[in-house]
């Protein structure tokens, strides 16, 4: 064999290498180191002679030399398959390879190829090359478990497509049928604030007509009854307004800017005081830092707190009302508003927050308790938490948490 | 007291129209009130269809609309008036129930000349009907006046 592949090297010498490796076959060293990398290389090597039909086509090959890389990565004993065929060691050896390798053999073109040996049951990657017609070299490797490999992560990945399909799907569905929720609950505040509002109207209008009427001639008792039939529709009316606002605030997009928190307690502070009478408001503003937050929703967000604080704090002789921001250690600003009011008995904390939840009786302090709950939503759609604690006649501190102007919004 | 025209009313809700008429007469507001149902009876009124094919007398000094009413609602009859060459100048204000931004949103980019929330409490209620006849009817210098059927083309 060295023989035969000096003769090919010198026949088609073309380029430098090619020179020097035919030097190396022409001494005696040079062919025992070409022998040793023959038998020490990585890849597995083999020499074949290619057997025609008839018609002059591929149809065979039979193995001249192979290497040892070759033994180990067919499981072909070189001893059992030099000489024969490949047909004749393989006989189920897919007749790709025998047409590829004999195209190479016969047309002096070398080839790359890829394929699966269905006897050895083995992938392999082959570089052939003719060395003199009617033969083809092969320097191979056992690419399996790659193929495997690839095999597997395309496996992964189609699953992984599937289940992300799968996923946009649900998202879609369940955003239709949150949009469908949505449009369902607009059409019922729309349909509460019209249906809902004309008997009442009509309540208090026929009650006035009646006064009216026969407003001369009715007792003391009378007249009372008709004062209260129209309180508590005026009442309901308000109620009603309240709960309309409170559903159309939580449905309204946030838009989140950076807000100067000092500025608006600033702007909130004045708004509470406008036309009050009441006891003097001690104000004890600490520094407040920039939020990142809805403008219009925080704002009513704090004058739901501070005209929580003065209308507690109406009852003493001096109000003081303290807005600061606590240490907090997860990066989130933590704003507290206290006041020195009736405070509230800690174990119904909760309960503050729930709409149309009072802790006070109706006569002692006005409102329908529906504040507490509006700053909570607002609060938590912001991604924050509020919490109140508060001790009975010693004041009342509310806490919320807001994430700092520059952390993104929620 | 001038002659201050007619008033066509859309109200499907019979208390209502009877608040309202008492509010409005309480302050001799107007000579005449046409109160229609719903909102094809407006539309019949002012085209002088159906029912209305004989109306005598000009096109109403004011449309009064509510909103919602059965068959066609009050924010059609408004779409309808605005885009008629004839109709577009009368004044119309919305009087309904409702706040609903959406509402007010629509009725103020087709064109409706005021909107009114109906106020719950009675007084407020009467002081507001007072407050639209006398803007409208009295304060208000009307378009000249259109000549009715014949004023179309």
């Amino acid at each position: 064999m060295p023989k035969k592949s000096g003769k090919v090297s010198r026949s088609s010498m073309a380029s430098r290498s090619r020179k020097h490796a035919s030097g190396l076959l022409e001494n005696g060293r040079g062919i025992v180191a070409y022998r040793q990398l023959f038998d020490h290389m990585n890849e597995g090597f083999g020499l074949h002679e290619v057997i025609c039909d008839d018609g002059g086509k591929p149809c065979d090959y039979r193995f001249l030399d192979v290497n040892p890389k070759f033994e180990e990565l067919t499981g072909l004993k070189a001893g059992d398959v030099l000489g024969r065929t490949v047909r004749e060691v393989l006989p189920d050896i897919d007749s790709y390879w025998i047409e590829e390798l004999g195209r190479v053999a016969l047309t002096g073109q070398p080839a790359r190829l890829e394929g699966y040996a269905t006897p050895l049951a083995r992938h392999y990657r082959v570089s052939a090359f003719c060395p003199m017609k009617g033969r083809f070299a092969c320097v191979f490797t056992d690419v399996t478990d790659h193929k495997q490999l690839v095999g597997s992560l395309r496996e992964s990945q189609a699953r992984f497509l599937a289940l992300n399909a799968e996923l946009e799907h649900r998202v879609t569905q369940r955003t239709q049928a949150l949009n469908h929720l949505n449009r369902e609950l607009e059409a019922f505040s729309y349909s509460v604030s019209h249906d809902l509002r004309a008997p009442l109207r009509h309540m208090m209008g026929f009650v006035g007509l009646l006064e009216r009427h026969a407003g001369a001639t009715l007792d003391d008792k009378s007249r009372r009854y008709l004062g209260i039939i129209a309180d508590s529709a005026q009442r309901m009316g308000h109620l009603i307004d309240d709960l309309l606002e409170f559903s159309r605030r939580g449905r309204a997009e946030l838009q989140p800017t950076t807000v100067d928190l000092h500025a608006l307690v600033d702007e909130v502070r004045k708004e509470c005081l406008d036309g009050l009478v009441r006891p003097p408001v001690v104000w004890q503003v600490s520094a407040l830092p920039k939020v990142q937050a809805d403008r219009s929703l925080l704002r009513l967000a704090l004058v739901n707190l501070v005209s929580n604080a003065l209308k507690f704090t109406r009852t003493r002789p001096e109000a003081i009302v303290e807005i600061g921001e606590v240490p907090s250690d997860d990066g989130r600003a933590v704003i507290f508003v206290r006041d020195n009011g009736v405070g509230f008995d800690a174990r119904y904390a909760e309960k503050l927050f729930g709409v149309f939840q009072r802790l006070h009786a109706p006569g002692e302090f006005e409102g329908i308790g529906i504040g507490l709950a509006n700053v909570k939503r607002i609060v938590e759609r912001h991604g924050g938490r509020v919490w109140a604690e508060g001790v009975v006649d010693r004041g009342a501190t509310f806490y919320l948490t807001l994430p700092r102007a520059g952390e993104g919004g929620s | 007291m001038k002659d201050s025209g007619t008033i066509l009313y859309a109200e499907d809700d019979e208390r209502d129209i009877e608040l309202t008429m008492e509010a409005l007469a309480e302050h001799s507001l107007v000579n005449s009130v046409a109160v229609v149902r719903d909102g094809e009876e407006a539309l019949d009124f002012l085209y002088r269809r159906g029912a209305y094919r004989e109306r005598a007398g000009e096109d109403p000094v004011l449309v009064l609309l509510d909103i919602k009413m059965p068959k066609m609602d009050g924010i059609q009859v408004l779409r309808q008036v605005k885009v008629d060459r004839r109709l577009k100048s009368i004044p119309v204000v919305m009087l309904t129930s409702s706040r609903e931004e959406k509402d007010l949103l629509e009725s103020y980019q087709l064109g409706v000349n005021a909107y009114v929330v109906k106020p719950v409490e009675f007084e407020k209620f009467v002081e507001a009907v007072k407050q639209i006849g006398l803007f409208w009817l009295l304060l208000n210098e009307p378009p000249p006046r259109s000549r009715g059927r014949d004023g179309e083309s």
